[in-house]
């Protein structure tokens, strides 16, 4: 799935290899030289197959910052086969993202695939799933939900949420309270809810009714369509 | 064996060496030993706050290239025989310093002293990235504006994602009255965004500015911010201590808005 609404801005990008079967501190080492001397630049960084730990994540974010450039993306060689890979996107920079993203090779499948995130969804953070997600805890501002199918969120949802996200505007968004800056379901967008959140109480859910987004109290009996 | 905080914001300005010099006096107060440790390469100003740059003669840089002993850097403070600056670099390459050479100087700080606090740059990059590294603890300071909490809230993310679970929250320059105009985030606003445990709440005042251009940590004057810091450094040593009501406004009034839910 490719970012939706994220501008082409920035320098200049570079593509660099971590290469598999390598170790790690000898390949950020590579990486080290070549960057050393070069430009600032957004740079992609290919992991081929291997996994990053949060920790190499930071590690790899240092060294590239070390040189003034900042991390962009990492990405994987699409070498790997069947089954989704959880991983860890991060760039730095002003504009610093960290981003859960779980992205399945097998597409067909996703509509039956949940994904549970445990803890606050924070500023910079996004996850991004073809099937559904579940959130315990809030999504903050800042913060970015884009799935394919229908969002649940036990908290508050004060971020952007994208529901539906390739176009299945029969998703449906459902939260303890809906206070987001944006919400997407499908094609259809709305800055905040335009009924608003409603007072305090029980849980909300947002869906596509005649062609634009409604939030309601929610109800065990709503079915969709 | 003593215990290293960070003291960070992402969003700069919001009062990190304000925070990191008083919360030294104040811990050197309740008899503890404290260093504090200038991560801000370059624009060190912990030193000038505390009254003390006349005095430096290494710095951070010279200890982890090996210029100098630890001892050698380290400043006594004018007040507390057991308060100890350890200053930055005026000049050097800011990324001279890598992560390992961090935990290694902070666990011989820890060594001799009970508190070590890292006064860290803005932003989260290199500096951000080593002073995290040093420490077993962080502090998140902000101000209840909501780039600052947005700033704060992504900062959450990367110290939890390198490990630190439970950081704490110091929310400064909190202004009573515009809060009860509406015109500014409430405490509980913030805490419920950010959802981490809040260390303390330290008013706006006027005396922080003067204070910090004398070089005398505005704890020492008495006052509603010595009395915040006070009770945070009690905090952090396990006393229960009830927060201040900074800016709920004790009267009559404010308990009758906040009944008729406008206040
Ligand atoms: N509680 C307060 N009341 C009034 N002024 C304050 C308060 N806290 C901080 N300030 C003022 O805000 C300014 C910035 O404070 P400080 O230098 O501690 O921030 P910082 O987060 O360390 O900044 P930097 O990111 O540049 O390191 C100072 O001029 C200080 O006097
Ligand atoms: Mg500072």
């Amino acid at each position: 799935m490719r970012d939706p609404g994220r501008p082409g801005d920035s320098p200049r990008e570079i593509l660099l290899h971590l290469p598999d079967g390598q170790d790690f501190s000898r390949a950020l080492e590579a990486l080290d030289r070549q960057l050393s001397g070069a430009d600032p630049m957004d740079v992609v960084v290919d992991i081929g197959t291997r996994k990053l730990s949060t920790r190499e994540l930071l590690r790899l974010e240092e060294a590239i910052s070390r040189h003034g450039s900042r991390l962009l993306r990492v990405t994987e060689s699409p070498s790997r086969k069947g089954g989704s890979t959880l991983r860890i996107v991060g760039s730095s920079g002003s504009r610093h993202r960290e981003v859960v993203e779980e992205e399945s090779q097998r597409p067909s499948e996703d509509f039956e695939r949940t994904l549970l995130h445990k803890g606050v969804l924070r500023a910079g953070q996004m996850i991004k799933y073809g099937g559904n997600v579940v959130i315990l805890g809030d999504v903050n501002p800042g913060a970015e939900v884009i799935a394919g199918g229908d969002v649940v969120v036990v908290g508050t949802v004060r971020g952007l949420i994208h529901a539906g996200a390739r176009g299945n505007s029969a998703a449906i968004v459902v939260a303890l309270r809906l206070d987001p800056v944006q919400l997407r379901i499908g094609r259809h967008f709305s800055r905040r809810p335009e009924d608003g959140p409603t007072e305090e109480g029980g849980p909300e859910m947002a869906w596509v009714q005649d062609g634009r987004i409604v939030v309601e109290e929610y109800r065990s009996d709503v079915r969709r369509r | 064996m003593g215990t290293a905080l960070v003291v960070t914001s992402g969003k700069g300005g919001v009062g990190k060496t304000m925070v990191t010099a008083n919360l030294g006096v104040a811990l050197a107060e309740l008899g503890k030993l404290v260093a504090m440790v200038d991560m801000d390469v370059g624009l060190r100003n912990l030193d000038i706050i505390m009254g003390l740059e006349n005095r430096i003669v290494y710095d951070l840089n010279d200890v982890i290239d090996g210029q100098c002993k630890l001892q050698q850097a380290l400043i006594m403070d004018k007040r507390f025989d057991n308060l100890y600056l350890l200053p930055a670099a005026q000049t050097r390459d800011k990324s001279s310093i890598t992560s390992r050479q961090m935990r290694e100087l902070c666990a011989e700080l820890k060594d001799r002293f009970d508190f070590v606090l890292l006064d860290c740059p803005a932003g989260i990059e290199h500096g951000f990235t080593v002073s995290v590294a040093g420490a077993d603890e962080a502090i998140v300071v902000t101000t209840p504006e909501l780039n600052a909490v947005r700033d704060a809230d992504r900062v959450i993310g990367l110290l939890e994602a390198a490990g630190h679970r439970n950081p704490y929250l110091i929310i400064n320059r909190v202004r009573p009255r515009l809060v009860r105009r509406n015109q500014s985030l409430r405490v509980q606003e913030v805490v419920d965004i950010l959802a981490v445990g809040l260390l303390g709440v330290i008013p706006e005042d006027e005396r922080v500015v003067a204070s910090m251009n004398l070089g005398e940590p505005v704890v020492l004057y008495g006052g509603e911010v010595a009395h915040a810091f006070r009770d945070i450094a009690r905090r952090m040593l396990g006393e229960e201590v009830p927060m201040l009501p900074v800016e709920e406004g004790r009267g009559v009034l404010g308990a009758l808005r906040r009944m008729m839910g406008i206040g």
